[in-house]
């Protein structure tokens, strides 16, 4: 066992197993190490986001003339208008400008990547056991979700097996959250154990 | 209290100990459980060990520290196949944190006598989400500067770089979204750019459908993706290391579940 020299390895060992200390009971340790961390990653992103604009605007203009830039820089700075009541109006303009371009952009993108493309995908031929399941289970648990018939006989069936395979879906997904929260733990052990402790 | 309502009501506390023995204790001694390679890693694999020396691969570190521990190790298994392959890599992040990861990689390669803006670069953060991929996706030109500060045309690494059609790959290392879905949507389809992914596990779901589609040609998912990948590329590592603590954690997951449900129903009975 070797002690890190590095502050920073102590730093980030010991927040982590202050963090940890919840587990026990809500402490004042956990609380300074859970302000100290909302802080800072604040602190990061204003900084990393600052470093954007001053990149990709402020020298842009001021550096090189590109004067069009101005306008995205007026309509960013307008959002800001709905802190003061009498102009907050204004702020309008730029999230009419944002939600227009952003649903524009994604409708074509969700119909042509995530509707035609996905149902091109489920139109298997049912020349193997995974083509079959893949294409029931479609046709199964779209039943589920058809309301104009009433749920009975042969329907009823259907979405009965719908309901089953989507409940497995979730399965699935819980075991994959439950996977991915214990390399989380993994990786602070490797802080901990291997960067601080030199035990790795 | 009975003992079958005890066994429906343990401690928290107990679960996280016995948790917290079972994982940290292979890592300090592993006990080297057996591994196996999913199809899906020996087609990643297969992917980008067809490159060519010189050929360029596009990073896109879409992951924060809240996911790097599963994401991370995939990153840099990727990177270290690449760089003895002599493929060189550009990084670009639409998270705000990504670009420190980007750093992370390359620091450990400049150390070992790579350099910066030649073998890799990291062009930073992009702001604006779904549409900053979509002109990214058709404009690389978009970022002037790189995370350094150094003006993008100035790399020799971005010679000839004009869209992401001239990457020869492109890989969304991602933890959510903006990711794989802004990018599958954005400028898979409409560039055709061959895009595979590095996906935390919890993500592993949304993305699924675009490997069973082909729109993703190959996904690594999480920790364990990343552990198959070092297997495969004959460097186990980190990764593989600590595959016998998710294993053992796994398991007493799995065993209070079946506890806890033998108890449910033996209370049920009564």
């Amino acid at each position: 066992m070797s002690i890190s020299n590095d502050i920073w390895a102590w730093i980030s060992a010991l927040g982590m197993i202050a963090i940890f200390s919840f587990i026990f009971k809500e402490n004042p340790v956990y609380r300074f190490c859970e302000h100290v961390f909302v802080g800072a990653s604040a602190g990061y992103a204003l900084s990393v986001n600052i470093k954007s604009i001053v990149d990709n605007a402020w020298d842009p203009i001021t550096k090189e003339g590109k004067l069009s830039l101005l306008i995205p820089v007026i309509l960013g700075i307008l959002l800001y208008a709905r802190f003061f009541k009498s102009i907050a109006w204004l702020s309008r303009w730029s999230m009419a400008y944002m939600v227009g371009i952003g649903s524009g952009l994604s409708m074509f993108g969700v119909v042509n990547s995530q509707l035609l493309q996905q149902v091109r995908s489920s139109m298997l031929p049912l020349n193997s056991v995974n083509n079959i399941l893949m294409v029931f289970g479609v046709l199964s648990v779209l039943l589920y979700f058809f309301f104009s018939v009433e749920q009975k006989g042969a329907v009823k069936h259907g979405a009965s097996l719908g309901r089953w395979l989507m409940m497995i879906t979730f399965g699935v997904s819980f075991g994959n959250v439950v996977m991915g929260r214990i390399s989380l733990l993994l990786g602070a052990f490797e802080t901990i154990l291997g960067n601080w402790l030199g035990l790795l | 209290m009975d003992f079958v309502s005890r066994l429906q009501n343990v401690d928290r506390r107990i679960i996280y100990i016995l948790l917290i023995l079972v994982t940290a204790v292979p890592m300090i001694s592993p006990l080297n459980l057996p591994l196996s390679i999913s199809p899906g890693t020996t087609e990643f694999f297969n992917i980008v060990d067809a490159l060519e020396p010189g050929d360029t691969v596009l990073f896109s570190l879409d992951y924060a520290p809240s996911g790097a521990p599963d994401v991370h190790p995939i990153a840099a298994a990727v990177m270290e196949h690449l760089m003895d392959k002599g493929v060189n890599v550009v990084s670009v992040s639409f998270w705000d944190a990504g670009p420190m990861f980007g750093e992370q990689l390359m620091r450990h390669y400049e150390e070992l006598g790579y350099e910066y803006g030649v073998h890799f670069a990291n062009l930073g953060f992009v702001p604006g989400q779904e549409t900053a991929i979509k002109r990214f996706g058709e404009n690389v030109g978009t970022v002037s500067r790189d995370f350094r500060g150094n003006p993008v045309s100035s790399l020799p690494i971005m010679e000839g770089i004009k869209d992401t059609r001239d990457f020869a790959l492109v890989i969304d290392f991602v933890a959510g979204n903006p990711g794989i879905q802004e990018w599958v949507r954005q400028v898979q389809g409409s560039l055709g750019i061959t895009l595979l992914a590095g996906s935390s596990t919890v993500n592993v779901p949304q993305t699924m459908p675009f490997v069973d589609s082909g729109q993703v040609k190959a996904m690594l998912a999480g920790l364990r993706g990343a552990a198959e990948y070092e297997l495969v590329m004959g460097k186990p590592g980190a990764s593989v290391a600590k595959m016998d603590a998710q294993s053992l954690g796994h398991i007493v997951i799995i065993l209070f579940i079946v506890v806890g449900n033998i108890a449910f129903f033996l209370d049920k009975k009564r």
